[in-house]
């Protein structure tokens, strides 16, 4: 999809541009919504906030950059924002409704296989700095400096936030998915930054 | 290079952004360095594996034929309806507000307590070698909440309003006598 013809489906009034828009980024951007927040009905929402949001700052879009990059840029937004008002919500109820609040419901959870599933549970542990920049390393396999530009943040930042969220990762998924090897990558780093 | 060097430059090494001549000191380094010919080998593998495993995870879910034919309405439409977040902002933004003007209060009753002058008696005797005294009026304190977007920005704040705070401190650090002597000559 060109850039013209994004920008028509963003400004409305053209059902075809729209199907268009929704079949070139619709899947990519609920996948990484599904990743950075865990579940189904939170990354419906906030797939559809994106399109509406981008609806609404269609002029601040520069034919220049990736279509795809700043849809995602939007999103990342939401899902910080979906995280804040989450913890508000937990701040907000009381202590039998905590579990609640961070528990998405059973229905709702992604229903994965048993890797994909060890992972989802593995990234819901993480903080969202470290769950964002896994994403965009792993699964929207950005280059260390287009993660850095993304994030708004220098690229040893970015460096040193990748391997200390790869870190927290492995020891929340079991051995056994053997994404790590024991005394591997990690462990070598670690001597060599002390 | 140094070991060092090596590791510092390991994800561009494995993403395959280094210039040329970058990577080949690196391999030169690697060929002479058990040690860094084994990570290098390790990170590269480990970034396979974790690319494959979050490709599986996402690649298992796809959207809902309804849903993406619900969206493709509301984009050529135009509509764009309260998202089920937006909906919760009714009360969300009144637990807020509550909130914030207890917590507003509550400092405000602070400030004042620890700037108002001590009863005759209640301090220590003789020289007071600095005084304070403060005269505070607040008509009223208003907690506000803000939600608002602006683009890409989400604004999410509370805000603290309040008329005046006629503050008036002194600090005499050759002030001498009781305190009523003091008070009568403010």
């Amino acid at each position: 999809m060109d850039a013209e013809r994004f920008v028509a489906a963003l400004r409305g009034g053209d059902a075809e541009a729209a199907r268009e828009l929704v079949e070139a980024y619709g899947n990519r951007l609920f996948r990484s919504a599904c990743l950075l927040c865990g579940n189904y009905a939170d990354a419906e929402d906030l797939t559809q906030e994106t399109f509406l949001q981008a609806m609404r700052s269609v002029e601040r879009f520069r034919g220049d950059s990736n279509i795809y990059t700043w849809l995602h840029g939007i999103l990342l937004n939401l899902t910080r924002h979906h995280h804040r008002k989450r913890k508000w919500l937990v701040f907000g109820a009381d202590a039998g409704n905590e579990e609640r609040a961070e528990q998405p419901e059973a229905g709702h959870e992604m229903d994965l296989e048993a890797g994909g599933l060890a992972l989802a549970e593995g990234l819901k542990k993480l903080s969202q700095a470290h769950r964002e920049i896994l994403v965009l390393r792993y699964y929207e396999q950005m280059k260390i400096g287009d993660i850095a530009e993304h994030l708004r943040i220098s690229k040893g930042t970015a460096k040193s936030r990748l391997f200390y969220a790869v870190e927290k990762l492995r020891k929340q998924v079991p051995a056994e998915m053997n994404l790590f090897r024991d005394g591997g990558t990690e462990e070598k780093m670690k001597v060599v930054r002390r | 290079m140094s070991c060092k060097k090596v590791h510092e430059l390991l994800p561009e090494w494995t993403e395959g952004s280094l210039a040329p001549e970058q990577r080949a000191r690196i391999e030169e380094h690697a060929a002479a360095c058990a040690g860094c010919s084994t990570l290098l080998k390790e990170a590269r593998d480990a970034e396979v594996r974790m690319r494959g495993v979050f490709l599986q995870a996402a690649d298992s879910v796809t959207l809902a034929p309804q849903f993406e034919r619900k969206l493709v309405r509301e984009l050529s439409t135009g509509v764009q309806p309260p998202s089920r977040e937006a909906e919760q902002t009714g009360w969300f933004s009144f637990l807020r507000l509550a909130l914030g003007a207890a917590v507003g209060l509550m400092l405000l009753g602070l400030l004042i307590w620890r700037l108002e002058p001590q009863p005759e008696g209640s301090g220590p005797k003789g020289n007071v070698t600095a005084q304070k005294a403060a005269r505070a009026t607040v008509a009223y304190v208003l907690a506000d909440y803000e939600f608002r977007e602006e683009g890409e920005l989400v604004w999410d704040t509370i805000i603290y309003r309040t008329n005046v705070l006629d503050l008036r401190l002194w600090a005499k650090a050759e002030a001498k006598g009781t305190t009523s002597e003091r008070r009568k000559k403010l």
